[in-house]
């Protein structure tokens, strides 16, 4: 049997903070098959960011993996010595960032990036073995004028183009799997649209698993195959990108797919949830989103909802499919 | 080089109008102090006459811009009078004085950068830690005790009580004897070396040690706060994030990527105390008796010697503003965002 690139189980993180212990993410599990794509889903502060910076060891100082497993290529990265994990973070996972002008050094080309990460990722020692790898990674993003990008400082080109220079070092390594933290939030429609083009022809090309953190049903819906909806650091939904959009079964997802605005339907307010995300340094007892929910149950509020299996890969943690 | 044509003639109006600035400030300043520097020139005990005469030839009967008129039309044409103390031309002294007092700056600064960057450094990257602390107390220590406290107790401790090094002079004048030593530029150190004279190069070197020190512990403590505060900020950037994230090595995150942006600001930050630090070289030169500028520019403040005071304050702008413009070009030179 193939090993899947990337397994994550019961994954929770905590953030230790002066007001608290933040727990951002809590019992979350998914796994991306080679090839695949798996849309993690979620309000900005639902811990989406915090599981991809795990996937990849990048998790800032104050964070703790308190339980769970991260496997890739079958090796629970979380037991690996620091040594090791230097050794598979940006060779085996590699990740891409939300604001491409914030992502590179701004004394730095990025040739020399780009470079260094071939060479102490992939060991090459000579210079132009190393330069003409540089520059194929460029092509590969389909950059114009590779040779100029190469020597060119991060302010001298467009955030379009710093995505794709980012996606050419993520990927410069060949990496088995890709963690990209909502690469497209910062860019407008129509370079929107060729970013995520990119990704899904180069996903498919080199059959990279691709776990793809957005907040946007409608990119969610372009890219992804599997889709996992987060609410406050929980997993709420998950399943089939098709099953889950048409005919969603979580009141939180419900809800959330009301709320796209919609070019087509310009009538009446646009739609929001009301409430805000719960303090998640003081959950409540029972389902995070009961609060918010409009069809909260007696039980909700004091017993958390299990994640129960509705329909074949369609998952669900509410109350009202229990049993 | 990322440096127009348009910046350097910025910069050269800007030197004209600081120094002409400077000028007329100190002008004012020396003239409305109520002293009567024409006993100086007079000499011992002197007669009303000569009195009179010596009022008369430094023009000190005129009303005030009379006597900045005369003052800058000499200035201009190189002429920047004759010091009332040493009846030599101000120029002259003052040319034969920098060298000593760069070579104790240049020295000073050598000793601060090398010692205040890496502790900097290493605190941000051990940051709240038991050495963050103890490298916090020595770097506040070193930016607050005054200069001529330290000089004096230095002083008597390393040169007085335990004689470990030389607590004043240059170099011992026997030793430039005896090895017939001839300098060229004025800067010992670089002179004796060049001439392979290294007996004087060994003796200088002994002697510039402790004022040297004195003199760096401003500038020490100030690029090792200034070296921590910047670096713990680019470590927390969302560059040195992904810098990490995509796999490059943490050696080489820190000591190639976060270093580089680090020395921008804190070189600039050095800029700016150069001219404390000249202040700190007016002390330490008195104290060390070290034949530079600052010595030269105390004894002229003691005696009123008003062209010899003038010609001092102008030097130190025009340095001052030579140095800031370096630092500029090294900035830019540094981050390609800046353009000049």
């Amino acid at each position: 049997m193939d090993v899947k690139p990337l397994v994550v189980e019961n994954l929770t993180i905590h953030y230790y903070t002066l007001e608290g212990i933040v727990k951002a993410v809590r019992n979350v599990s998914f796994s991306v098959e080679k090839g695949e794509s798996v849309c993690l889903v979620g309000e900005s502060g639902s811990g989406k960011s915090t599981i991809g910076l795990a996937i990849v060891g990048a998790l800032p100082g104050n964070a703790r993996i308190v339980s769970g497993r991260i496997l890739v290529n079958g090796v629970d990265v979380l037991r690996l010595s620091q040594k090791e994990l230097e050794k598979i973070r940006g060779r085996e996972v590699s990740i891409i960032f939300q604001d491409p002008a914030a992502s590179f050094n701004p004394l730095f080309t990025i040739g020399q990036i780009l470079s260094d990460v071939i060479k102490y990722k992939l060991n090459v020692k000579d210079k132009n073995e190393l330069r003409k790898l540089a520059l194929s990674a460029l092509r590969m993003v389909g950059l114009p004028d590779p040779e100029r990008i190469y020597n060119s400082y991060p302010h001298e080109l467009s955030g379009g183009m710093l995505q794709r220079a980012a996606i050419a070092v993520a990927l410069s390594t060949k990496p088995s799997v890709l963690v990209a933290d909502e690469p497209t939030t910062m860019l407008d429609v129509t370079l929107q649209a060729q970013i995520l083009d990119l990704l899904q022809d180069l996903r498919r090309k080199l059959g990279l698993a691709l776990v793809f953190i957005t907040h946007n049903l409608g990119v969610a819906a372009a890219i992804c195959d599997k889709i996992l909806v987060i609410y406050a650091g929980s997993m709420v939904e998950y399943g089939p990108v098709d099953e889950v959009l048409t005919s969603p079964l979580h009141p939180y997802t419900k809800r959330l797919l009301e709320c796209v605005p919609r070019s087509s339907a310009r009538v009446g307010r646009l739609k929001y949830i009301p409430g805000s995300l719960p303090d998640l340094r003081k959950l409540p007892p029972g389902c995070v989103f009961a609060p918010r929910c409009s069809e909260v149950m007696e039980v909700c509020k004091s017993v958390e909802p299990r994640i129960v299996e509705v329909k074949p890969g369609h998952m669900v943690a509410c109350h009202k499919y229990s049993r | 080089m990322p440096i127009s044509r348009e910046y350097i003639i910025k910069r050269l109006i800007l030197l004209v109008v600081v120094v002409f600035g400077v000028l007329i400030i100190t002008f004012v300043i020396t003239r409305v102090i109520p002293a009567r520097p024409e006993l100086l020139w007079a000499g011992a005990h002197p007669t009303p006459e000569q009195l009179e005469k010596a009022r008369k030839e430094l023009h000190l009967d005129e009303p005030i811009y009379v006597q900045l008129y005369y003052y800058l039309a000499d200035f201009f044409r190189g002429n920047w009078g004759v010091s009332w103390r040493t009846r030599q031309p101000v120029l002259q002294d003052i040319l034969s004085a920098l060298p000593a007092t760069l070579e104790l700056v240049i020295v000073a600064f050598i000793i601060a950068i090398a010692l205040g960057v890496p502790l900097g450094a290493i605190a941000a990257l051990k940051r709240n830690t038991w050495i963050d602390h103890v490298i916090r107390i020595v770097s506040v220590l070193g930016a607050s005790v005054p200069v001529f406290w330290l000089a004096l107790i230095l002083q008597l401790v390393l040169s007085s009580w335990l004689g470990i090094l030389p607590g004043a002079k240059r170099v011992d004048e026997l030793v430039v004897y005896e090895t017939g030593f001839k300098p060229i530029t004025g800067f010992i150190l670089f002179d004796s070396l060049i001439e392979g004279n290294f007996e004087v190069f060994v003796n200088a070197l002994h002697h510039i040690i402790l004022p040297a020190i004195v003199l760096s512990f401003y500038p020490f403590g100030l690029s090792a706060r200034m070296t921590r505060a910047v670096m713990t900020e680019v470590l927390s950037e969302l560059y040195t994030r992904s810098a990490l994230a995509w796999g490059l090595p943490r050696r080489l995150v820190i000591y190639k990527y976060a270093l580089k942006n680090t020395l921008a600001p804190v070189i600039a930050s050095l800029g700016l105390s150069f001219g404390y630090t000249i202040i700190g070289a007016f002390m330490v030169e008195l104290i060390f008796v070290w034949p530079g500028i600052g010595l030269y520019a105390a004894m002229a403040l003691l005696s009123y010697d008003y062209p010899a005071i003038m010609g001092c304050v102008i030097v130190v702008a025009i340095i001052y503003t030579v140095i800031n413009m370096i630092v500029d070009v090294v900035h830019a030179i540094i981050d390609p965002r800046v353009k000049l």
